[in-house]
């Protein structure tokens, strides 16, 4: 085995630049690389595309909150008020538009409610007015609605 | 080397240099597209989910006129005092007190911590008739129908409880 290397090294050097045979297998193994790194690029990019184009955003939605049924507690409270109130008073003075609609502004129908009208203290008023004689008091009753 | 080897390997150079700014380009090219692709999902996403609210909102708007246009009529406006006032004052007299207002001023709107507070209508009243008509009047003064908050209240009775007078404050909501 020694002798063949000395013997090898003792040989005609090679002088030749172009060996065509190991340009031609250098180059197909270029290309060969060349075109597996492009192919699994490409399989990337489409796969990243593809997955873009099925996929979902999620946008956050605004919702503008509305509370119904709050809202026919309130209409529901303040016309029973207002029924009070135009009872009290005998008039529907304070609803100018209805007035309008209506065509008149004191129906007749308005004095027989008046006649029947009750004036009696709520309860929840009475509780709360406790007065002694002569004295005077401050009473802060929870009447914000 | 020779002549024609020199040609050869500057001719494939030059079309391996032109075909790497070619691959480089295309590259580009993809991923630029990729990120206007996804600019204009996130925009469509966006104005798809706008649509979906605007609709949303506008059948809200519309199934709520009518409630809406029934609560604004329990909002007083400026324009509404004088007629409230009077109304007011004529009940007073139909029920049986002597009224008097103390006080009629706007509370302006203010903005503290984020939180607004509407502007209201300050109003005070003090009355004075028998322990009934007084009673009465506090109904009254409870069924207001506007939005009203009363704040304080007080009343004072004479020793033989015949005559009662009181105050009563009154802050409510203006509409804008």
């Amino acid at each position: 085995m020694v002798k063949k290397i000395v013997r090898h090294d003792k040989g005609i050097p090679d002088t030749r630049i172009m060996h065509p045979m190991r340009e031609w297998i250098t180059g197909l193994v270029g290309v060969a690389i060349g075109v597996l790194v492009g192919s699994l690029f490409a399989f990337s990019v489409y796969q990243s595309y593809s997955a873009s184009t099925t996929e979902v955003i999620v946008v956050t939605e605004t919702v503008v909150p509305y509370k119904a049924a709050l809202v026919e507690q309130a209409l529901a409270s303040y016309l029973e008020k207002r029924n009070v109130f135009e009872g009290i008073i005998g008039v529907s003075k304070l609803s100018p538009a209805e007035d309008v609609v209506m065509g008149t502004s004191t129906p007749p129908v308005v004095e027989t409610k008046l006649a029947t009208t009750s004036l009696e203290v709520s309860p929840v008023i009475e509780d709360a007015i406790d007065v002694s004689e002569g004295s005077e008091e401050a009473i802060v009753p929870d009447l914000a609605i | 080397m020779k002549k024609r080897s020199k040609t050869l390997l500057l001719v494939a150079t030059f079309y391996s240099l032109i075909f790497a700014g070619l691959l480089v380009n295309g590259v580009y090219l993809i991923s630029a597209e990729g990120a206007k692709l996804e600019t204009t999902k996130i925009q469509i996403s966006e104005h798809t989910a706008k649509e979906t609210a605007y609709t949303k909102m506008m059948s809200l708007l519309d199934s709520s006129k009518e409630n809406r246009a029934t609560l604004e009529q329990f909002f007083i406006t400026e324009n509404d005092t004088i007629t409230f006032l009077a109304t007011t004052e004529a009940a007073a007299e139909k029920i049986g007190v002597e009224l008097k207002t103390n006080e009629l001023a706007v509370i302006p709107s203010v903005v503290k911590d984020g939180v607004a507070t509407p502007s209201a209508l300050a109003i005070s009243f003090s009355f004075a008739g028998s322990e009934t008509a007084v009673k009465n009047f506090l109904v009254l003064l409870e069924h207001i129908p506007y939005h009203t908050a009363m704040p304080k209240v007080t009343l004072l009775s004479t020793a033989s409880l015949e005559s009662w007078t009181g105050t009563a404050q009154l802050r409510l909501t203006l509409r804008p």
